[in-house]
């Protein structure tokens, strides 16, 4: 890794305190006034967002944080991008993720941070949306051939709905070779077996690190 | 049955603290989006109905019925159910929802909270309101349920916000049981004769507790 100029330590710094104003105005002026690598501006956003994620672990960052660092993330990505050359690397998405919250429940915003989350750390989400019926997920795995599906539900009747979700998956024969997910409200163990998922998270930062521990990339 | 609306519940959000700096200039942002775009529509109604029965582990009131033995007092008479619901409206959500689609997840999450903590308001507001109504009647207030607690089957939430009135404040619930709007909640308190305060809390039994803003510690339930 290069040594970091000190206006490249300041871009790192301020984007990890979530000092989303003053970060976003040095990213632009690295990129349009003095020309910077944009490849580089985007290796340092991922060195700040390893320092958010190292905050997290501590305890000192919550949620929002994530939610702010990712936003930050996108918008100065969203600027770099277009001026990257055409041999230049593109983003190769990690892997497939299908999101919906199931049939009988209406609630999405867990479901929509988790999405947002999993999208700006690289994996390609299909948001099938609210109150899915079973018949929904299932031609959704069958187009989109997702490694990882996961089920978002809220309220108490939310865990038959995953359930029944899941074994009509099971049935269809479109378990294997995925691993089902299920999360929202009050989401446990014995929830996850009761509806026979692989795994739960209890918030989107462990939608992500299991998306990825299972589709087999460091976290 | 009392009802109250355009509740200024946005005032005491200020005083919440937010533990971080971009945690707190997020919650002024959304605070703001608030006022300026009036989300909010506050309001609460409730109905103090007396048993229809002598109370057992069925609490008969109002034509009807609710399994609930937890509201049974250790000492005094139960004598009546306080039901109560309350509402922020649909504002919040669907600017949520909108904020969303404009991939301003920061500032959705912030908004939903602020949501969150406005019905905890609204609740609170409502159940000051019952208890003095209960004290002008002679009467005392104890233990709270909501359908869906340990305790309440989520079940009888329509009766409850048939006892409390609901419709008046605009809540309606879809065949899932689910509110609408979102930012909805309905509640069931004892009423009667000189009733103790309860040794439970309906925070004891949620499995969020160690992680919610809003809870005072409570030891787990055993």
């Amino acid at each position: 890794m290069n040594a970091m100029t000190d206006q490249e330590t300041l871009l790192v710094e301020w984007l990890a305190d979530m000092n989303e104003d003053d970060a976003l105005e040095l990213a632009k002026k690295m990129l349009f006034d003095e020309k910077a690598d944009p490849l580089r501006v985007l290796e340092l956003c991922r060195m700040a967002m390893d320092e958010v994620g190292r905050r997290f672990e501590l305890g000192e960052y919550f949620l929002p944080e994530l939610v702010l660092a990712g936003e930050m993330l996108e918008t100065i990505g969203a600027l770099a991008k277009p001026l990257i050359s055409e041999d230049g690397e593109g983003a190769q998405k990690l892997g497939r993720v299908l999101l919906g919250t199931v049939h009988g429940d209406l609630h999405d915003i867990g479901k929509n941070i988790v999405g947002f989350m999993l999208d700006i750390n690289g994996f390609e989400v299909k948001d099938i949306g609210i109150d899915v019926p079973v018949a929904e997920f299932l031609a959704a795995i069958r187009e989109f051939d997702p490694q990882v599906v996961a089920l978002s539900g809220f309220l108490t009747l939310a865990f038959d709905s995953m359930k029944e979700t899941i074994e009509a998956i099971e049935r269809a024969g479109l378990r294997e070779g995925r691993k089902i997910m299920i999360g929202g409200g009050q989401i446990d163990n014995t929830v996850c077996a009761y509806t026979r998922a692989d795994a739960f998270g209890v918030n989107a930062v462990d939608a992500v690190t299991l998306s990825k521990s299972w589709i087999g990339v460091a976290a | 049955m009392p009802c109250a609306r355009d509740l200024d519940v946005l005032k005491a959000a200020d005083g919440l603290p937010e533990g971080s700096a971009s945690r707190s200039r997020l919650r002024r942002e959304v605070l703001e989006l608030a006022r300026d775009e009036r989300l909010v529509e506050a309001a609460y109604s409730y109905r103090i109905v007396a048993l229809d029965a002598p109370p057992g582990e069925w609490l008969h009131a109002g034509g009807e019925a609710f399994h609930a033995p937890w509201l049974l007092p250790e000492s005094g008479r139960l004598t009546a159910l306080a039901c109560a619901s309350c509402t922020i409206g649909a504002g919040i959500e669907r600017r949520v929802a909108s904020l969303v689609s404009a991939r301003r997840a920061s500032r959705a999450l912030a908004l939903d909270q602020l949501g969150n903590d406005l019905l905890f308001e609204v609740s609170r507001i409502a159940q000051d309101r019952m208890l003095a109504d209960v004290r002008r009647r002679g009467l005392m207030m104890a233990g709270e349920l909501r359908p869906g607690d340990p305790g309440l089957a989520l079940d009888v939430q329509p009766a409850v916000l048939r006892l409390g009135d609901a419709a008046a404040i605009g809540i309606e619930l879809n065949a899932g049981l689910l509110m609408r709007p979102h930012k909805s909640t309905s509640m069931v308190l004892g009423v009667g004769i000189d009733l103790p305060a309860v040794s439970w809390s309906r925070c004891q039994h949620c499995r969020s507790r160690a992680r919610c803003r809003h809870g005072v510690a409570v030891a787990p339930a055993a």
